[in-house]
């Protein structure tokens, strides 16, 4: 492992839903939800291991024809920005006791990161009590600055 | 010899030492004022929760009248406990004190949100600074706590709504949720109408009632699994009205007493017309409303996962804790039921006829004699 290839581990505070060929994510403490699709799914699921970014392309790559590296590593990049992908703790077994990066599908769909906010304001305002007094949620109240 | 694990962290361990401090606390809250108002308990009512019944004991009749005038009665039986015992405490004067501040170390992100969860679920518990109340839920009791300094403070849309919260987190665990979106019905069948504010749920709903459909809510609904079907339970006898020029106000619901909710009306079914809501069916499919641009509504199937999107993260939101309950149950709804983008047009009127002549024509499912 490389220094600045750190392990990456999925952040086990998202709560998750895994169907075929999507992943839907909720960020619960910020108010986000995300969806993963295409090869997005795959690197999902090979990040329930703590591993590094290097180690789970060239696995996917010699998988699939046609795998697209740079689109890999750019999902990659965007799970770590909206914190889907964490650095490992510690903790983390190391290599010699992961179990292998699950089969992924048989053709390569280009990765896809999408990042939903539009609930985000509310849960910035605390949507259990911030709330405008007559009507209640959603509606935020009229002394509050908008968030943007 | 017996050894005990060490933490790997130790902040980690005695954040959570300080967290089940903060649990205890408030247990210690519920159980004292639990205790301080039973002499003074003025008001006794049951009321439905899906197929179970949870009761309603409080301290202030006028509170109480407020806090369970949109809820559905339900009779207790006496061989039958309760699911949940929600107690109502208000006013500061003596014998009662001022319910305290938060003051619970932050050992948890979700203290940001003055929620407190506690891990093994047992305790569930939010704090309103601007009207010094506390909502406190011991799963282990099935007792549940709304202290209020002054119930002059419950804002409107607290008694349109009530304990939404408490039903929600004390239905972790079992075959029940409560989900946001509005459910129609027609021909003993249900769809649950889903989508965020403004996607025209609330609308849709009216025009449905105008069009002599029934409803089971415009706003949050219980869904069950725990038959061979999934089912929509109703949960509040009420319905917000946007008043809006462009969709009358039901003739069914127009002469109603209503009552103000920021910019909307609300009104009870139960004063408007017998029947008007149906307090179950058979949940048949899940419509995500959309405002269209096309002019004719219209009907389009959709993928689980986009469904989940719908409902899942308003719902989540909304209500707050326990999420993975919440988005588990929300995932087992849109894996098992057909899903429809519901894309609606000018009319609200054709809207509801389209609806109609669906659920007559039902696809879906045997009909529920």
């Amino acid at each position: 492992m490389m220094a600045d290839d750190p392990l990456l581990r999925i952040n086990t505070r998202l709560a998750a839903e895994e169907f075929e060929e999507e992943i839907v994510l909720l960020d619960v403490v910020r108010g986000l939800y995300f969806s993963l699709g295409g090869a997005a799914v795959d690197l999902w699921r090979a990040f329930g291991e703590a591993r590094a970014a290097l180690e789970v392309v060239d696995a996917l790559c010699a998988r699939q024809a046609g795998a697209d590296r740079a689109a890999l590593m750019n999902a990659i990049d965007g799970m770590r920005d909206h914190q889907l992908l964490l650095p490992a703790a510690s903790g983390d077994p190391d290599s010699g006791a992961r179990p292998p990066i699950p089969a992924a599908a048989g053709i390569f769909l280009p990765p896809v990161v999408e990042a939903f906010s539009d609930l985000a304001d509310l849960i910035a305002i605390d949507p259990v009590h911030e709330v405008d007094a007559a009507t209640g949620w959603p509606v935020r109240p009229a002394h509050f600055p908008d968030a943007d | 010899m017996r050894t005990e694990p060490v933490p790997r962290d130790p902040s980690a361990a005695a954040a959570a030492v300080s967290h089940d401090r903060s649990t205890a606390w408030l247990l210690d809250v519920l159980a004292d004022a639990v205790a301080g108002m039973q002499t003074s308990l003025c008001w006794f009512s049951a009321h439905a929760l899906g197929d179970r019944v949870f009761t309603v004991a409080a301290n202030d009749a006028s509170a109480a009248a407020l806090l369970t005038r949109c809820l559905l009665p339900a009779n207790l039986q006496p061989a039958v406990a309760p699911h949940l015992r929600v107690f109502v405490c208000a006013g500061s004067a003596a014998p009662f004190v001022r319910p305290p501040a938060w003051n619970l170390p932050r050992t948890d992100l979700r203290h940001l949100e003055n929620l407190h969860l506690d891990p093994a679920g047992r305790v569930s518990a939010s704090y309103d600074p601007a009207r010094r109340c506390w909502m406190i839920l011991d799963l282990s009791t099935r007792r549940a706590l709304l202290w209020i300094a002054d119930a002059g403070d419950l804002p409107v849309w607290e008694t349109v709504a009530p304990f939404r919260q408490f039903l929600q987190w004390s239905l972790a665990g079992t075959a029940l949720s409560v989900v946001h979106g509005g459910a129609v019905v027609h021909a003993r069948h249900a769809v649950l109408l889903v989508g965020p504010s403004g996607s025209g749920k609330s609308t849709t709903v009216a025009a449905c009632l105008q069009a002599g459909l029934g409803a089971c809510g415009d706003d949050l609904v219980v869904v069950d699994r725990s038959a061979r079907d999934w089912r929509v339970h109703a949960l509040h006898d009420s319905i917000k009205l946007l008043p809006n020029p462009a969709v009358a106000i039901p003739s069914r619901l127009r002469d109603a007493p209503w009552g103000a909710c920021g910019d909307k009306r609300f009104v009870r079914y139960s004063d408007a017309a017998p029947g008007l809501l149906v307090r179950t069916a058979p949940l048949r499919a899940l419509l995500h409303c959309r405002v269209a641009k096309n002019p004719a509504s219209r009907l389009v199937p959709v993928a689980p996962a986009e469904m989940l999107k719908a409902i899942g993260p308003p719902t989540v939101f909304f209500l707050r804790g326990r999420e993975a309950h919440i988005l588990g149950e929300v995932s087992a709804l849109v894996r098992t039921l057909p899903g429809l983008r519901l894309e609606l047009g000018g009319d609200p009127a054709e809207a509801a006829a389209l609806l109609k002549n669906w659920l007559e024509n039902c696809p879906y499912g045997e009909r529920d004699a």
